[in-house]
């Protein structure tokens, strides 16, 4: 017997066919994502006329088209930003739980590691800080923190 | 936290999948709450509770049995 909710948007749908359709938009966002990262990454490679590299740290480099770098500019938005705010309606609130504690960690990353690698650079422990590397810490920090959120014991 | 989740899915004969589908959650989120790895929100615990007809304290056990 299928349990049915009624909805005051419209018809009713059982929870199997609910979890069906979330299921459905998560391969879209997965797809979306793909599609438009390496869209991004391959327009960022063929139009850059400097010779960086965006995602090798040699982002000083790059030189982009005023325009380009703009519609550039809303595409890392969207990738960036709404989508991955867009995929927290799409799961459950476990698999939130799990995506929170992963964007807190690469959140308190991101704050600790600009002022700790200062410090270190003040020391003569390490080079200057840079944007990348903080950002490169940051996401790493994220997807250690989620990965231990969903596997932890 | 414990919970009673298991058995009475089993006295249903429900598969974590068929629960997770009537509750609109993952199979994950299912077998995670059976385990005690995750504390359901209190709309989830609602939304159980009255899948199976019972009081959520009937199904969910905190440890703490004061009155």
């Amino acid at each position: 017997m299928m349990e049915t909710i009624m909805s005051k948007d419209g018809p009713a749908l059982s929870g199997e066919e609910r979890t069906r359709r979330r299921r459905r938009r998560q391969w879209v966002y997965f797809a979306v994502a793909a599609v438009l990262g390496g869209a991004l990454g391959a327009l960022v490679s063929a139009y850059d006329s400097g010779g960086g590299d965006l995602f090798l740290g040699d982002y000083t480099s790059l030189r982009l088209n005023p325009a380009l770098s703009l519609v550039l500019a809303a595409g890392f938005l969207l990738g960036f930003v709404f989508l991955p705010l867009w995929g927290f309606t799409q799961i459950d609130e476990m698999q939130r739980e799990q995506n929170m504690i992963g964007f807190t960690g690469g959140c308190v990353a991101v704050l600790g590691c600009f002022p700790i690698w200062a410090i270190l650079h003040a020391g003569g422990h390490a080079g200057p800080p840079d944007a990348f590397g903080v950002f490169a810490v940051g996401f790493a920090a994220m997807a250690i923190s989620f990965f231990y959120a969903k596997f932890r014991p | 936290m414990k919970n009673r989740l298991k058995v009475l899915r089993a006295e249903r004969d429900w598969s974590q999948a068929e629960l997770a589908g009537r509750l609109d959650v993952s199979r994950q989120a299912v077998n995670a709450i059976e385990t005690g790895k995750h504390d359901p929100s209190l709309p989830l615990a609602f939304r159980i509770a009255r899948l199976f007809g019972q009081r959520i304290e009937d199904i969910f056990d905190d440890g703490d049995h004061h009155e």
